[in-house]
């Protein structure tokens, strides 16, 4: 199980340094929870300071621009076992400050896609 | 060459010339990808003019010489299935578009995009990905402009102030950010820390493979058998010791329907970008967008209504016909297990029918012809 974590950590690093052309990516166990960590090459949402209005939210990622990934394996044919709960275990393990979190989905099909998860409400985004 | 270059510029310059550029363009697509399968038809040589060759091919045939399992393929620890060589990889994406670039949108093009992004080559092809890329990040700009001026109106109005003007300034400024959208323009080249790691000389080394979605390495190992590895190999190493036919039922629903479609002469990708199983391309991605979404769909299945609406609006939205296609079991589950078991693949696949609908939203203002 852990080096199928790493295996698939790999996969999602080399996919952000070498497709989305991130900097300063490494890679973070916050205890069972292993993290990729890095700088986008450009900003990735304007919604960053949406909610300014309301002030527990106004920061959702810290300062240094970086980014928190959290890698997951799917199959076209068989279930991922992830869960609200298995979430909600990560939120836990990670940082207070870090509101937003962008799991990193690996398709059978060769595919890497991306998705914001946030903690607790979220105005929706604007298109 | 030369065309193909002149070809891809134009398309950006000049819209309006379009049609033509892309006509150019879908003639060197049909020479590239004159094959649809991996499978090339040779003739048979006449007997009395090359009465030699003749001979040869006889004998080749007869004693099958020539090996048609020709593509290596690695099975990873996480499952995925991928071709790593270079002309295996190319083999397989001109014939029939199999496969997934691993650092590609689909065509494994990375080494060569990643070139020209160093500037290692001459040639400075402007690549899809790029122009996507530098239009999304023109996007984000032109939605962050347009919001402060959103919320500078809304301070305007709580204020009471009416200025027409204003408006009118909103309206051109943003227009120009429109049009600007529109022209492409290349952006200048940086080398960073982790691209070092890559050059060699004057190169770039290959990081990626191609990477097989189960239902289509299966159907490269069993209906135009091309990968080394057999059949049963693959199926073990996709399921490990199913226990029953609920272990098994998934993935071979979705082979029987990605077998149906491939062998009707549509080009099958993966959906999954679009919430379903399948998309079909008449041709290939190259050629024109797919024009079906294809969902899997157990023949029993009944899912609540808005699941159906759901998954059809995130289709449509895509200007995709959503079809549901319904995969009936002809015997009990345990008589399919046991085929299974016995890796009695033919006879298992041969005992499922396939059941099409096509789920379209009617809108009555909209569709009155």
């Amino acid at each position: 199980m852990v080096s199928m974590n790493a295996a698939l950590c790999d996969v999602v690093y080399t996919n952000l340094v070498y497709q989305q052309l991130w900097t300063e990516t490494e890679i973070i166990n916050f205890e069972d929870v292993p993290i990729v960590c890095g700088k986008p090459s450009h900003r990735l949402t304007n919604d960053d300071n949406d909610n300014d209005a309301d002030a527990s939210n106004s920061e959702d990622i810290p300062s240094d621009g970086k980014e928190y990934v959290y890698p997951i394996l799917m199959h076209q044919y068989k279930n991922s076992g992830f869960s609200m709960k298995s979430l909600d275990h990560i939120f836990s393990r990670l940082p207070d400050m870090i509101k937003r979190l962008t799991l990193g989905i690996v398709n059978d099909d060769g595919t890497v896609v991306y998705y914001f998860i946030y903690k607790g409400l979220r105005k929706p985004k604007k298109n | 060459m030369l065309i193909s270059l002149a070809c891809l510029v134009t398309i950006y310059e000049d819209r309006g010339r379009q049609v033509l550029t892309m006509s150019k363009r879908s003639h060197r697509n049909q020479l590239q990808y004159k094959h649809a399968l991996p499978i090339e038809a040779q003739p048979v040589p006449s007997v009395w003019k090359h009465p030699f060759q003749a001979f040869s091919w006889i004998l080749d045939w007869a004693m099958r010489w020539s090996e048609t399992r020709i593509i290596d393929v690695k099975i990873n620890q996480l499952g995925q299935i991928l071709v790593c060589d270079q002309w295996q990889m190319k083999y397989l994406w001109e014939h029939g578009f199999f496969g997934t670039g691993q650092l590609s949108r689909s065509e494994p093009n990375w080494q060569a995009r990643t070139m020209s992004r160093l500037q290692l080559n001459d040639a400075d092809r402007i690549n899809l990905e790029h122009v996507t890329d530098v239009r999304r990040r023109q996007r984000l700009e032109f939605k962050k402009l347009r919001a402060e001026f959103e919320a500078k109106k809304l301070e305007m109005r709580q204020k009471g102030i009416v200025d027409e003007q204003f408006i009118e300034q909103e309206r051109l400024f943003l227009k120009n950010q429109r049009d600007k959208e529109l022209a492409f323009e290349k952006d200048s080249m940086q080398i960073r820390d982790e691209d070092l790691r890559l050059i060699e000389g004057k190169s770039v080394i290959q990081l990626e493979s191609l990477q097989l979605m189960p239902v289509e390495a299966i159907f490269l190992s069993y209906a135009v058998p091309v990968l080394k590895i057999t059949l049963q190999q693959l199926m073990v190493s996709l399921v490990l010791e199913p226990k029953s036919f609920q272990d098994i039922k998934k993935l071979i629903h979705q082979y029987v329907a990605y077998h149906h479609y491939r062998s009707k002469g549509w080009c099958v990708r993966s959906g999954i970008k679009f919430g379903c199983e399948y998309l079909l391309y008449r041709r290939g991605p190259p050629f024109q967008h797919a024009e079906y979404g294809i969902m899997v769909l157990d023949a029993n299945q009944s899912n609540d209504y808005t699941w159906y609406s759901s998954a059809a609006r995130v289709v449509g939205g895509a200007k995709k016909q959503f079809v549901l296609c319904y995969v009936e079991q002809l015997i009990p589950e345990d008589d399919l297990m046991e085929l299974w078991k016995q890796s009695k693949y033919d006879e298992l696949f041969r005992n499922f029918k396939i059941h099409e609908l096509l789920y379209k939203r009617w809108v009555a203002g909209k569709n009155r012809d």
